[in-house]
């Protein structure tokens, strides 16, 4: 028996899918007599464009389509020509898409062009290579890659079996997909591992069609069935992801030299967050939100594997949310196994200064706190639990600890006014020095996020993305049970003020890359403070007074204002509630705190010797060493 | 955190700096270089002139062992505000990874390539327990990786990250060495040898930018 499982566009050329990896080993420790195959369509597809563009259309092109312009669907669009086997798809509709440029729609029109080639020839491959079975995953944008490839196939070899899932078949997504695309017969809705394994069993006559969990599929009248959902899996049923093929082929790219090479790695499944407060714009866990930790052995074992195979020291965790009990077990452990690791993370955004230390001893070098948002008001709308002076003091310390974040702000949210923004507005010149958010986007109401669920939250009426309608060409009731990714009223702010706020944050982008510091250190002599900010008088000053101490060491956590005024009056009776607020006021003017919502937080990071901004343009710095 | 202990008798400048003698500064063990950044240093000031010079034992051993320091502090960080006075039998490209010399030292012409051309992150090495990775771009436009894995050449690397004899190394294995000095990965002289990448300690902010 012969399996191909493709790997198609979008998915990044940095890192390895994860889920076929994984699909890879089940095979492998099912028979190892079934010959098991991994097609890196993704990659194919960059070579596929440098050679036909002569190298305008390469890596970072690709990227912008596959990861900056998601919720513009231009992936999906990309490969609608192929998927209905024309030269062009409506090209004039998804120019009018909302926020598109002309060079995004050129980018995309070139390749769009070029799909239905690439297509057939991967087919082509595909069919001389007799496999019996093709499997593809597909999450976000890979919907019509995989179904143009699919329909390719069974046009030349009708015998060869098509199985699919990954995040887009979740739900009612996969009998949708399953209706409106013969081509695929199989689709796997739900996680894959116990299903897989049982639909080997299938394949070896072992077990009925029936028995096979979350399978949906076709009688012999045509007609799609789904089977009972599978069991959420235990982390313990989860195998070592095998990436052979990943790194063979990635190697044996036209870009190889300018791929980064990175390992995935899961430590756990669902969000232990969202199990209790669902953040309401968030559907990333479709119907697997109950949390799964990995066994920590299991884990530091699975990762030690996997590096010394691959001799790869960039990790990325496929995890949602870091399980708390890893501070006491994993990362202990990692960070006496001294190794030099680069991985990233995605955590909740309270972790404590000695948390966020612990990770990145142990090689933690980037997280995705889920920051979203500097305002109180907001963040409740999005039941984040946090506020935004919590969120401040998280992004200060990480700035202080050498630890890249990488967040955004969100924007639209059903009682969301002009006013919500004031507050960060205002106080932009401040934080300069703290690592800033790569810009701000309207949410999209995602499917199994609350605002899909309940239209009582504000979003009542919704719609598949205009861009499902171009690419797909399915009636919209079809779409509506198929898709992620919907539109609604648009609530909130405007788009003129959000493009107000986005040049804003631009600003402080740039003077932060300027290198802006504001650092504080502490001797006999009290607090000094060195201020180089950009846009501030560039000065040192000391913290002179008992008072100014106290309340600068307490603010380095944040506090309500009823909070601050206690604290100073229990520290120094005689002072008075206007003596506080004229100190208050003096920190705000020097640019030393954040305010929101009645609390603060201090801003100076600890002056240390550890922080390394890298700033400049590598190249120019290159080139003009070269003209010497 | 455990604050680890300050080298003896640097001398306090202003602020941020402390000034210490070449022959000290080249006594410094990457322990002592933590030290200093532990407590909030973030410059130190090498006092004399310097000359790195491999023409015989001596010598080599005082511009090893200044060499060895200055990838420590380069690797944390720390700023070394230091002064060249000549520079002998060695190719200088392959020290364009280390924190420059000041621009009034002698040498004029290499001090200005070296200033302009240094950045972190240039020439660094990971620890993947079995193997090591070595990130080479010193050279404009040619950025190497290298792995190793070979258990003796991952040996003789992890041992001269500190000044070490030809004789202790070789001892080891003489082709890894050899392949260590052809890959201008070891620096060797007068029957001294050091590793020149430094081991990464910090990533800086972007993670990804070097």
């Amino acid at each position: 028996m012969r399996w191909l499982f493709v790997v198609m566009p979008w998915h990044s050329a940095h890192y390895p899918s994860l889920s076929v990896g994984i699909l890879k080993s089940i095979t492998e420790e099912y028979d190892e007599n079934i010959h098991t195959n991994v097609l890196y369509a993704n990659l194919r597809w960059i070579d596929f464009l440098r050679e036909k563009t002569d190298g305008r259309i390469d890596l970072k092109e690709y990227h912008v389509i596959g990861e900056d312009l998601i919720f513009k669907g231009t992936g999906e669009w990309v490969f609608s020509s192929a998927l209905h086997q024309k030269k062009t798809w409506k090209p004039e509709a998804y120019r009018q898409t909302p926020g598109l440029s002309d060079d995004h729609f050129q980018l995309a029109l070139e390749q769009h062009h070029l799909a239905p080639e690439f297509i057939r020839e991967m087919a082509e491959e595909i069919v001389a290579g007799q496999y019996d079975y093709v499997g593809f995953t597909s999450t976000f944008m890979q919907n019509a890659a995989c179904l143009a490839l699919a329909g390719q196939i069974k046009e030349l070899a009708p015998q060869i079996r098509i199985i699919m899932g990954g995040g887009n078949c979740d739900g009612s997504q996969g009998m949708a997909l399953h209706r409106n695309f013969h081509t695929v017969d199989y689709i796997v809705s739900g996680e894959g591992e116990a299903a897989f394994r049982a639909f080997l069993d299938y394949c070896h006559d072992q077990t009925e069609i029936e028995s096979v969990p979350g399978l949906i599929w076709r009688d012999e009248n045509g007609s799609s069935h789904r089977n009972h959902s599978p069991a959420l899996s235990q982390m313990c049923d989860v195998p070592t992801p095998n990436y052979d093929e990943y790194f063979e082929q990635a190697l044996a790219s036209q870009v190889a030299d300018r791929i980064e090479l990175n390992i995935v790695v899961e430590s756990a499944r669902g969000c232990w967050w969202g199990q209790k407060h669902h953040c309401t714009f968030c559907g990333l866990n479709g119907t697997g939100m109950t949390y799964r930790l990995k066994d920590s052995d299991t884990f530091i074992d699975e990762l030690e594997t996997l590096v010394s195979k691959y001799q790869t020291l960039d990790i990325i965790t496929a995890d949602n949310i870091i399980g708390m009990e890893y501070f006491k077990t994993v990362l202990p452990k990692l960070v006496e196994r001294d190794y030099d690791f680069r991985i990233h993370y995605e955590v909740k955004a309270n972790l404590r200064f000695d948390q966020l230390a612990m990770l990145r001893n142990a090689g933690v070098s980037h997280l995705q706190p889920g920051i979203e948002s500097l305002s109180t008001k907001i963040l409740k709308q999005m039941d984040k639990g946090t506020t935004g002076v919590q969120n401040v003091r998280v992004l200060r310390d990480m700035t202080e600890l050498g630890v890249t974040a990488t967040w955004n702000v969100l924007a639209g949210f059903p009682d969301e006014t002009k006013e919500d923004y004031e507050s960060l507005l205002r106080q932009l010149p401040s934080l300069v020095h703290i690592q800033p958010p790569t810009g701000i986007g309207r949410i999209a109401v995602e499917r199994f996020s609350p605002f899909f669920n309940k239209p009582e939250l504000g979003f009542e009426w919704k719609r598949p993305a205009r861009f499902y309608k171009i690419a797909f060409d399915l009636p919209e009731e079809e779409l509506v049970d198929m898709v992620y990714l919907f539109e609604s009223e648009q609530l909130g702010i405007t788009e003129d003020h959000m493009k107000y706020i986005q040049s804003e944050l631009e600003g402080w982008a740039e003077d932060y890359r300027g290198g802006s510091l504001l650092t504080f250190e502490t001797s006999t002599k009290g607090t000094l403070i060195r201020d180089k900010r950009l846009g501030w008088e560039p000065r040192a000053y000391h913290l002179i007074s008992a008072e100014e101490q106290h309340l600068f060491t307490a603010l380095r956590q944040p506090k309500s204002r009823k909070a601050v005024h206690s604290l100073m009056q229990k520290a120094f009776p005689e002072m008075k509630d206007k003596q506080v607020v004229k100190l208050i006021e003096k920190f705000r003017d020097l640019g030393l705190i954040f305010e929101e919502n009645d609390c603060f937080v201090g801003l100076p990071t600890a002056q240390t010797a550890i922080q390394i901004r890298v700033f400049g343009d590598e190249e120019q710095i290159m080139s003009q060493l070269a003209a010497e | 955190m455990n604050m680890v202990a300050m080298p003896e008798q640097p001398n306090r400048l202003e602020g941020d700096k402390v000034s210490v003698t070449v022959d000290k500064f080249s006594l410094w063990r990457d322990e002592e270089v933590a030290g200093v950044c532990e407590h909030g240093i973030k410059a130190v000031v090498v006092a004399e002139p310097v000359i790195l010079s491999l023409s015989d034992h001596a010598a080599a051993k005082r511009t090893l062992g200044f060499l060895c320091c200055l990838k420590s502090a380069t690797a944390r960080g720390l700023k070394v505000e230091w002064r060249l006075q000549f520079i002998k039998d060695i190719d200088h490209q392959v020290l364009f990874h280390l924190w420059p010399p000041n621009a009034n030292s002698d040498c004029a012409k290499i001090t200005n390539v070296w200033r302009q051309s240094y950045r972190f992150g240039k020439c660094y090495w990971r620890n993947g327990g079995r193997h090591i990775e070595i990130i080479d771009k010193r050279l404009p436009n040619d950025q190497m990786q290298h792995i190793i894995d070979e258990e003796d050449m991952v040996a003789i690397f992890k041992l001269g990250n500190t000044p070490r004899s030809t004789e202790v190394l070789a001892k080891i294995s003489g082709d890894a060495l050899v392949q260590l000095k052809d890959a201008n990965l070891m620096l060797s002289g007068s029957g001294l040898n050091l590793v020149l990448p430094y081991r990464i300690v910090n990533w800086p902010v972007p993670y990804r930018s070097i």
